[in-house]
């Protein structure tokens, strides 16, 4: 198992309030795994905590995260900034705010990849050209050297995913990818999803959109308030909800869906 | 780009026009008759004669507008006339104090952006330390401090007790260290005060965030990123400083006896030297008018997506 | 919201240092020990005694009386005048604002081509031109710095009138004025008063710079900073002299930086948070 969490508790330090209580999954590469449930129920905390996001001063993390078997809450700074980016490759909720706006596009994903990889100025050019094109981007020569505000959402998002590409990572963590984006930029972004998982890397995605989380399929957990209140197959959960709360949360969703003309 | 760039360069020229029109009316309405101040120069208890006959070679006699052309057609020429202050030409004063004061606003230019970024950088990145606190405690001493003063002081300190400088000014680059430095030191805090406070406010940004997933550190993240974007507002303070730098050397060079535009100036203002005033006034509004455009068209260069940000 | 402002010690401070300044430009007549203008020159340079806490000067007038006076002129011109000044701005400022976009533009214009002019060297003109005088002094003050009033109200009402409250009073109905009058005014007096403190702090400096320029002020003006200017001879001999002074200077126009910035860190607590 190449990602595990185990009893994961994340502590407000101003409330001392459990915000996330005992989470466990483990997640493999090829596999993904999904997160479901409201905003504010905790699933963006767990995100950051598997990316070392979380201010320490603000939040104590109780528990294990494990990846290839290295704790990731007591490795060094040196061994997390290596794999964070690299190994273990994060996809934002919002594209359009994600990248530094005064800065191109193409020295941006080189400094990503100069920090994870020996290899020189000039290959590295071509693996990240690449690893563009492989997303389905046009005119990846122009993308170098565009700016991030020149870019829509949807593009952006593929840009996001060419960096997870170019670093090779093995374990992708997505927050709410397609919050920011509409019906058909969410389409795309949840195919490339599907190709990277081909492709053999380990997709852990939170989202309250339901739809998303069929599209990409694999295995579910719905969390509210901190707790884990069922697991199971992504469609097993859709079809045969067990606790009410996620009933609610498809019926929501639904909703949602044919207010925005029934679109999947 | 372009268009933006001839928008701009269109108001700077309107705004030029009305800054020479208010010189002019500054000396035209001063109610001291130049004609007067220059007959009685010349001969103590000159005639009402001498005087008109002045005033006609001055060409006082003519109405408002036409002497407001004819006088700023000399200035873009650059005859800018005979100082009544030096009985000499203008443009040779100012050929003579202009160097001192460009010399002086430089060094103190290099002095602020010195002490800006590191000190900044390092409360930004070490916040609410010790070494903030002490550095926000200072700097807010720094914007209080009236310049002459801090001139005193350290004229007291390095000139008097330690005997490194002169009070006069030292030949070369050394005498311009103290006034420059004076003249630096509250622009430099008031600089560091929106500097640390623009960082700050970046540090939420969700490209902060992402930046840290990618595995860059926090000391990376600051630098190469949000420095440049925190740049904007300080390079427009910048170099609105600019012109207070070249307005406070008024002060400055007359704590260090230094001969700049700015001595020569309030000189000027003291001999009741109307044109001579006007010219200067001039040039120092003009200067603030182009290193404002300059700061402008810097932070497009900087931060590209700003140019989209104002036209929407 | 007052309490928490009340609690702040950096607020504490500057109005302490306001209200003792205040204080003394009032009761200066009764504090003094000496008359601060008697020229006496067979006491020059005096030492601290009883009948002189401060010692003398270069002409054996009374230091700390001349102090205590000099509180007068900073306070008398700076505060009338940065009063003058809010009206100016609050006035054209929302004018500007209300009136429509040519109005704007052209006020935005005259406003640029003010700006333009560094207030120190249009205060040095105007004082050049209307000549001495306390008057004299406040008008050039005036007449320097209303644009940058005008500007900072502007930009302070053109945020506030684009918040959707705004527009949620005018599709019910509310006129301009009662717009202006019962949101937009109650809404930038806040963040407009932090400006107005920093302000008397930059005016009480520029007050004082140009008695030190010899300029406004006629010779011998028991001001701070036509005292420094006086000082200066004494850089060698009598280096004190120019210590006291500067040191007024400093506390005062500390009093209204510190409360000034007090107030906005009260306004604004999440940029303190970060």
């Amino acid at each position: 198992m190449s990602l595990c969490v185990k009893n994961l508790c994340i502590v407000a330090n101003s409330e001392s309030k459990e915000l996330v209580r005992n989470v466990n999954f483990c997640l493999a590469e090829g596999e993904s795994l999904i997160l479901l449930g409201q905003s504010g129920s905790g699933k963006t905390l767990t995100c950051q905590a598997i990316m070392g996001l979380l201010d320490p001063k603000r939040f104590s993390i109780r528990g294990e995260i494990l990846f290839e078997g290295r704790n990731l809450l007591t490795a060094s700074l040196q061994e997390r900034m290596r794999l964070y980016g690299g190994d273990i490759a994060f996809i934002p909720q919002n594209p359009m705010t994600a990248l530094d706006p005064s800065m191109r596009i193409g020295p941006q994903m080189d400094e990503t990849l100069a920090l994870h990889s020996r290899t020189p100025k000039a290959a590295r050019k071509v693996k990240i050209l690449e690893s563009l094109s492989r997303t389905g981007l046009p005119d990846v020569e122009k993308l170098y050297r565009a700016y991030p505000h020149m870019l829509s959402g949807g593009m952006l998002q593929r840009v996001l995913i060419a960096m997870t590409m170019m670093g090779e990572a093995k374990i992708v963590i997505a927050d709410e990818p397609t919050t920011a984006l509409d019906v058909i930029h969410r389409n795309e972004t949840m195919n490339s999803f599907v190709q990277l998982r081909q492709n053999g890397v380990g997709i852990f995605m939170v989202t309250h959109d339901f739809s998303a989380a069929v599209q990409l399929g694999g295995d579910g957990m719905v969390m509210k308030d901190g707790l884990l209140l069922e697991r199971g197959s992504i469609h097993d959960i859709v079809a045969a909800p067990h606790a009410p709360y996620t009933k609610d949360l498809i019926a929501a969703s639904a909703l949602s869906r044919t207010r925005i003309g029934g679109q999947d | 780009m372009k268009k933006y760039l001839g928008k701009r360069l269109a108001c700077m020229a309107v705004v030029l026009l009305g800054v020479s029109i208010l010189s002019f009316l500054l000396i035209a309405l001063s109610g001291k008759d130049p004609a007067e101040i220059m007959a009685r120069k010349g001969t103590l208890n000159a005639t009402a004669e001498q005087i008109e006959l002045i005033r006609t070679e001055m060409g006082l006699d003519r109405p408002l507008p036409v002497r407001y052309v004819s006088w700023l057609g000399n200035l873009l020429t650059g005859d800018m006339g005979e100082s009544i202050y030096s009985h000499k030409p203008i443009q040779q004063d100012l050929k003579e104090s202009l160097p001192v004061s460009f010399a002086l606003v430089a060094l103190s230019s290099l002095w602020i952006i010195l002490l800006t970024i590191p000190i900044s950088l390092l409360c930004a990145r070490w916040r609410n330390s010790t070494a903030d606190h002490v550095i926000r405690w200072i700097s807010l001493a720094g914007i209080c401090m009236p310049t002459f003063w801090l001139g005193f002081l350290l004229l007291l300190l390095f000139a008097v007790r330690l005997g490194w400088f002169h009070v006069l000014p030292d030949p070369g680059l050394k005498g311009y260290l103290l006034p420059s430095f004076t003249l630096a030191l509250p622009c430099a805090c008031g600089m560091i005060r929106l500097m640390r406070s623009s960082l700050l406010s970046q540090s939420s940004a969700d490209y902060v965030l992402y930046a840290k997933a990618r595995g860059l550190s926090s000391s990376q993240i600051l630098v190469r990123h949000m420095l440049r974007n925190a740049m904007p507002p300080v390079v427009t303070l910048f170099c609105q400083y600019l012109g207070y730098l070249v307005a406070g050397s008024v002060v400055v060079e007359s704590v260090f006896s230094l001969k700049g535009l700015g001595s020569y100036l309030v000189n000027c203002v003291i001999a009741a030297d109307a044109t001579a005033t006007a010219t200067c006034i001039v040039i120092i509004a003009g200067i603030f008018v182009l290193s404002n455009l300059a700061g402008d068209l810097f932070n497009r260069l900087l931060c590209p997506w700003m140019v989209r940000e104002t036209h929407a | 919201m007052h309490k928490t402002l009340f609690k702040n010690p950096q607020a504490l401070i500057g109005l302490a240092l306001i209200l003792f300044v205040l204080f003394i430009a009032l009761l200066a007549p009764t504090l003094a020990p000496n008359d601060p203008n008697l020229i006496d020159t067979t006491c020059k340079y005096l030492p601290p005694s009883s009948n002189y806490p401060l010692g003398t000067d270069q002409l054996g007038r009374c230091v700390l009386s001349r102090l205590l006076y000099g509180a007068r002129y900073s306070v008398v011109i700076s505060i009338p005048t940065l009063l003058l000044l809010s009206v100016i701005g609050l006035l054209i400022g929302t004018l500007s604002v209300c009136a429509g976009k040519k109005v704007d533009f052209v006020c935005n214009m005259i406003c640029d081509v003010f700006i333009a002019f560094p207030a120190l060297i249009i205060a040095i003109a105007v004082v050049g031109v209307l000549g001495n005088g306390v008057k004299n002094i406040a008008l050039s003050i005036l007449i320097s710095t209303w644009a940058w009033f005008v500007r900072v109200v502007r930009s302070y009402a053109l945020t506030e009138m684009s918040r959707e409250y705004i527009l949620a009073a005018r599709i019910s109905g509310c006129s301009t004025p009662k717009i202006v009058f019962q949101h937009l005014l109650p809404n930038i007096a806040p963040q407009f008063l932090v400006y107005v403190s920093t302000s008397v702090a930059s005016s009480i400096i520029m007050v004082s710079s140009f008695a030190f320029l010899g300029l406004g002020l006629p010779a011998g003006t028991p001001e701070w900073g036509a005292m420094l200017n006086d000082a200066r001879t004494g850089l060698y001999g009598h280096p004190e002299s120019l210590l006291y002074p500067g040191f007024c200077i400093f506390l005062t126009s500390a009093g209204f930086n510190l409360f000034g910035e007090a107030l906005r860190d009260h306004l604004t607590p999440e940029e303190t948070n970060l």
